[in-house]
């Protein structure tokens, strides 16, 4: 009888609905002030290291509090439960009302075993393979596969707008190509578990530049922001790199130090193309002029585009729990909701 | 076309709105059938903005930036209370929805900066769950802020006759806003896990959804404990919508992987 009593007390001062209520409450109110923590941690970032270290022990803090309270409504809702089961008949509805509930500790299960899964990223450029991969928390990790990006390409609209990012990857095992695989974004790619997700890329230009001096013949590979010293008085500063300028075709732009001023140039690879069509072209854009820094002579022999790829390498042990959570919570909902509900508010009265 | 279309929808809800809050049993009628044609203008709006979308070659659901959102937000509302008309013959949700979407289709159509052209969407957003997720997200919205504005009024007017059917439908919209907005949660889960890899990335709009999923969770609980004329559950719905709000607009000036719209 004692026990029994211990008991009852128990899941009704844990179920009280003052007792739910606070617990929303608090965790809304947990939530919102960490956001603004987060928001405040992107502000000061580069200004103090102080308030850094402040804002990011606040959100440490609000994070574990936000972990008890949460464990805190998951013992509340079994609280509940027990008692709807012990105390009260089981119909129709209060199976609803028992799924619904069950399906948040369920949900919030998952959640805490997808913390021991997979959660990386990797950067492959084109035409290299890799099976290393860099965890959120900044942990390394060999995969037993490695992953090769055999292409790489951005496909846009006629407006310019990207419209597909498309990687064309193989998975190679002990030597031997054992899938190959389109990603594109939102159609993720399996692979012993492990799931690949197109997160980003990056493209650099390079430019090919032959440059001809009165003595001799210079070949360079420049990227953007490269500086080269040509002899001791000349600099040359690598600009844009510009695949297609204005229907041109590539360009580049080049920064020239020289003792007697700098100048800025444009190098045109098709520019013989351009002066055929527009023969005082180099009368009105004197920058485009290959020879106007003496005694060079400049020639784009082409721009090479090198891209590399960003995935997102993802494994969740908690997923299905996750989804299960979600089910049970969705089916309780909708159990609650098809009896036809009678308005009552007993407060009220009328 | 279809922004002209909404701009004419926008008077004839206006002219309803005036029309219903006369009383008169005549113009209420009037105002019934002008809400009904603004919503079928909208109707068209959406539609034909879905075909121009077609025609340029990138077809796609007009739900993809900030205007659609809030053409499709107010059209949710006038359709849920619509709806409501039809099944509980109560005009309480219309007369309310009319300034609401009023005031959304004002800042739609003329706040400076709204970009309302038809553009191709995002490698991000092309999929099926678009739809889907803007959807049902938009419907939850609708119905949390038709049943808050509701509840909000029950509790100022309380000597009011007609009080019992405000309390009613307030409680219905405010329920049935919650289970469709824990369902938008749901579905923006799941594209997110097809996306992304992840359900859940405390984004900003997530975190500020399961803010006001919360709130209005402990709204409905506090109903529950204080009943249907508490300033606790009411003053909580006031506090959800204010958390719909800042997770449909505030978040777009937090960084994050919803700040497409």
């Amino acid at each position: 009888m004692k026990i029994k009593g211990v008991f009852n007390f128990l899941t009704s001062s844990a179920s009280s609905l003052r007792l739910v209520v606070f617990i929303l409450l608090s965790l809304a109110v947990l939530l919102i002030a960490e956001n603004f923590v987060i928001l405040g941690l992107s502000l000061f970032s580069e200004n103090s290291v102080s308030i850094r270290h402040l804002l990011g022990f606040f959100a440490a803090m609000t994070q574990i509090l936000l972990g008890i309270i949460a464990l805190m409504l998951c013992l509340c809702i079994t609280a509940y439960i027990l008692r709807i089961l012990i105390k009260s008949k089981i119909n129709f509805r209060r199976t609803g009302i028992i799924l619904l509930h069950l399906g948040i500790p369920v949900v919030l299960a998952g959640y805490l075993a997808g913390k021991f899964g997979i959660d990386a990223e990797v950067q492959i450029p084109k035409g290299q393979s890799s099976n290393v991969i860099y965890h959120k928390n900044g942990r390394t990790e060999r995969l037993d596969f490695s992953i090769r990006c055999d292409e790489f390409k951005v496909i846009y609209y006629d407006d310019g707008s990207p419209s597909e990012f498309i990687s064309y990857l193989s998975f190679i095992k002990n030597g031997e190509i054992q899938k190959k695989s389109i990603l594109r974004v939102n159609h993720p790619v399996r692979f012993e578990g492990v799931s690949l997700y197109q997160s980003g890329y990056t493209c650099e230009e390079a430019a090919i530049i032959k440059i001809t001096d009165s003595s001799k013949v210079t070949w360079i590979e420049a990227r953007h922001g490269d500086e080269l010293k040509l002899d001791e008085s000349v600099t040359i500063r690598t600009g844009h790199i510009i695949s297609d300028l204005m229907n041109a075709g590539p360009a580049v732009e080049l920064f020239i130090e020289t003792p007697a001023g700098n100048n800025e140039i444009w190098i045109l690879k098709n520019l013989e193309k351009v002066i055929q069509r527009k023969p005082d072209f180099l009368d009105i854009h004197p920058e485009f002029n290959p020879k106007l820094v003496r005694p060079f002579t400049f020639l784009l022999q082409d721009v090479n585009s090198s891209c590399s790829t960003g995935l997102s390498v993802r494994k969740d042990p908690g997923v299905t729990l996750a989804a299960t959570g979600g089910i049970i919570f969705l089916i309780g909902m909708i159990m609650i909701f098809i009896p036809k509900h009678k308005y009552q508010d007993k407060k009220d009265g009328h | 076309m279809d922004i002209k279309l909404i701009i004419v929808s926008l008077a004839l809800y206006v002219l309803s709105f005036l029309f219903l809050i006369s009383r008169k049993n005549s113009f209420v009628t009037a105002g019934k059938v002008f809400a009904s044609i603004a919503f079928g203008l909208q109707t068209t709006a959406l539609v034909l903005r879905w075909i121009v979308s077609y025609r340029a070659g990138f077809g796609h659901a007009p739900v993809s930036n900030l205007y659609e959102s809030l053409v499709v937000l107010s059209w949710a509302i006038m359709l849920a209370s619509l709806i409501f008309l039809w099944v509980k013959k109560s005009l309480q949700a219309v007369i309310f929805a009319c300034p609401i979407i009023v005031m959304i289709l004002l800042y739609a159509s003329f706040a400076p900066g709204m970009d309302n052209s038809v553009r191709p969407l995002v490698p991000a957003l092309k999929s099926n769950w678009l739809l889907i997720h803007v959807i049902t997200c938009m419907m939850g919205y609708a119905l949390l802020a038709l049943g808050t504005v509701l509840t909000v009024y029950d509790n100022y007017f309380k000597s009011r006759r007609n009080n019992y059917r405000a309390k009613e439908a307030a409680y219905i919209f405010i329920t049935s806003g919650f289970v469709v907005f824990s369902i938008g949660i749901m579905t923006g889960s799941v594209w997110a896990q097809t996306a992304w890899g992840r359900y859940w990335g405390w984004d900003p709009k997530e975190t500020w959804a399961l803010i006001a999923w919360l709130v209005y969770a402990a709204c409905l609980h506090a109903r529950k404990r204080y009943g249907a004329s508490s300033m606790l559950y009411a003053g909580l719905a006031v506090f959800g919508l204010a958390c719909i709000l800042f997770t449909y607009f505030g978040v777009n000036y937090l960084p994050g992987l919803h700040s497409y719209f």
